[in-house]
């Protein structure tokens, strides 16, 4: 079983210049995901997740002791947000993106998960052109098969 | 063999100086040529006090490293820094001079680094607090933990090499650096206050946010704290007294580390991984090294070189004293001053020997060299202030405030170092020479 019987073919892209606050759209909406970044021809460049939008927002210097000395705490996250909005996908994005090629076996891909804590990975052609990504949950989907056809009640409303 | 040791040398050095290798693995490979080569045999390298490794400065290394990784586990240190904002009311320019403070304290007693980089990320959030940029408060903090780091025996690499070589202990440090470090930081700090004092004014509204952050925060086991603060102040009274009972430094801060260590619940593996490794192995690389170049003679060469560029007498060393500190502060801010220091060590010590004729062993002989190996210390420590690369803690500083987002160029640095350095350096050749050579204090 390769890459390509199960990866996804609808990812959400944006270009270098793409601002912080539509990043958080693109990641937001409709599921927590990646955003590629991708060049005009879509070949990838690098890769944005909600934890790099986070990284952003909050200085490399910042611990939790740390923060715990400070009061005004809402305060200074939205001076630190304020200033991550000014800042696109280029100076956000992680370069050095690990890719799977369509070819590749599923066992591969679910090693790469397991050894470096990702949950998804970008699929590209021999062009690193983005065709697809593949996560954990559709290795597991494809192997288990498709939760979707037992009944169970994994969703509830806590706030009823 | 002369020309074989002398080639090790020197390459190793163009290398630790052109960063291109890591300056650990340079030192140890150096090492093992020196060793493959039978320039120097494994009984000289590991055994001989002379020619090999210094396990004094090796051991004095890792127990301070040890204690420093349980202590700064306590958070003191942040307690200190924001307790200190505080009590300078948020003032920008009292902030500034209370942090150099603790951080030249702090650099005393501790590694420079650790001091450094426990103080930076408290300066970045108050800076972030104040809406000033922390550039200058991150800058004067490694300038400050050079100077500081130069008032002890064990505040600095290159004092715990001199003072095994040289034979020097614990008070002959306080005695003689203490006071000139203190002189020359508050004269530096008198030169920052005409630079920064005005320069740096905030809105009151801004201050406010400093007097509500909460210190006590900052402290994360209290008991461990209270362990660390008892074993370090006991530590520092047996450096205090090890000339008197006959005890190396190295023995003490065994004592101290692996006390504290006991009574801590900290797990051994996480503590000694926090050791810095890299730093241990390039020592003990440099001292194989450097065996290896004073047992085939080339250190005699220089040392001769040196006799006849400053005339040292029995009796006065006043020009050698004077051309060591600027060299040594001059090299100190090119070359990494542990290989420089690890250098001059043996350097000295055969100058000594044919000034002398054997090693300086009467008083007055001692009277003589010992200004020039203060000389060497002062240059060696305060010449790190000199560029950016002169010192480790200069580099950690930059790293950390590149990574906050606020670059430190090579350019920038020099603006606050460069001067620091000649203010510092004069200053201590004014205090070596009215000292020793007018008012004959020894």
């Amino acid at each position: 079983m390769d890459v390509s019987t199960c990866m996804r073919k609808t990812v959400v892209l944006a270009e270098p210049d793409c601002d912080f606050v539509c990043l958080l759209h693109k990641i937001a909406a409709p599921t927590p995901r990646l955003a590629y970044i991708v060049n005009k021809d879509r070949t990838l460049i690098g890769v944005v997740s909600a934890r790099d939008l986070l990284k952003e927002v909050m200085p490399s210097y910042m611990n939790a002791h740390l923060a715990r000395s400070i009061s005004d705490g809402a305060d200074y996250l939205k001076r630190q947000a304020e200033k991550a909005r000014h800042r696109c996908a280029r100076d956000i994005m992680v370069k050095k993106v690990i890719s799977l090629h369509p070819h590749h076996q599923l066992l591969q891909a679910d090693a790469i998960f397991a050894e470096r804590g990702f949950n998804t990975l970008p699929v590209v052609d021999v062009d690193n052109k983005i065709i697809g990504e593949i996560t954990r949950v559709d290795i597991l989907v494809h192997l288990i098969g498709d939760p979707f056809t037992y009944n169970y009640d994994g969703v509830m409303d806590l706030s009823q | 063999m002369y020309w074989f040791a002398t080639g090790i040398f020197i390459v190793a050095y163009a290398l630790i100086i052109s960063e291109k290798i890591h300056k650990t693995k340079v030192a140890l490979f150096g090492a093992a040529v020196t060793l493959i080569g039978k320039i120097l045999d494994q009984q000289e390298a590991f055994h001989d006090i002379d020619l090999g490794v210094d396990w004094n400065v090796i051991f004095l290394l890792i127990s301070m490293m040890v204690m420093i990784n349980i202590m700064t586990k306590t958070g003191v240190f942040q307690y200190v820094a924001i307790k200190c904002a505080k009590i300078a009311k948020g003032e920008p320019f009292r902030i500034m001079a209370l942090f150099a403070v603790i951080t030249a304290l702090g650099s005393a007693f501790l590694d420079n680094v650790t001091t450094v980089l426990l103080l930076a990320p408290v300066t970045l959030l108050i800076a972030e607090q104040l809406e000033i940029n922390p550039i200058p408060y991150l800058i004067t903090e490694a300038l400050a933990s050079n100077i500081g780091g130069t008032a002890t025996l064990i505040g600095d690499p290159p004092n715990i090499m001199i003072a095994s070589k040289a034979g020097l202990n614990f008070m002959d440090f306080i005695v003689h650096l203490t006071p000139a470090i203190i002189i020359i930081f508050l004269f530096w700090m008198l030169a920052w206050k005409i630079v920064f004092g005005k320069r740096l004014t905030v809105r009151d509204e801004l201050k406010r946010r400093i007097m509500t952050m909460n210190e006590r925060e900052q402290i994360r086991d209290p008991a461990l704290l209270k362990k660390s603060l008892l074993i370090l102040g006991l530590t520092i009274l047996g450096f205090m007294l090890h000339g008197f009972f006959h005890y190396e430094p190295a023995t003490v801060a065994l004592m101290g580390a692996m006390t504290l260590f006991m009574l801590s619940d900290e797990e051994p593996a996480e503590i000694l991984a926090e050791v810095e490794w890299p730093t241990i192995f390039f020592f003990i690389g440099l001292f194989i090294i450097i065996g290896g170049i004073v047992k085939v003679g080339l250190v005699e060469d220089l040392s001769r070189a040196m006799i006849a560029v400053t005339h040292p007498q029995p009796d006065d060393m006043t020009v050698l004293a004077m051309v060591m500190l600027w060299f040594s502060a001059i090299c100190s801010a090119i070359v990494d001053n542990i290989p420089f220091v690890a250098t001059m060590n043996p350097i000295l010590i055969d100058l000594s020997n044919q000034v002398f004729g054997s090693a300086a062993t009467t008083a007055a002989q001692a009277r003589t060299i010992d200004p020039v190996w203060w000389a060497l210390s002062l240059g060696a420590c305060l010449g790190g202030n000199g560029s950016p690369i002169g010192a480790s803690a200069n580099v950690i500083v930059i790293g950390l405030s590149e990574k906050a987002g606020h670059n430190i160029s090579f350019g920038q640095f020099l603006k606050y170092g460069l001067p620091t350095m000649f203010l510092t350096i004069v200053l201590s050749m004014l205090y070596i020479y009215l000292r020793y050579y007018v008012l004959q204090w020894f």
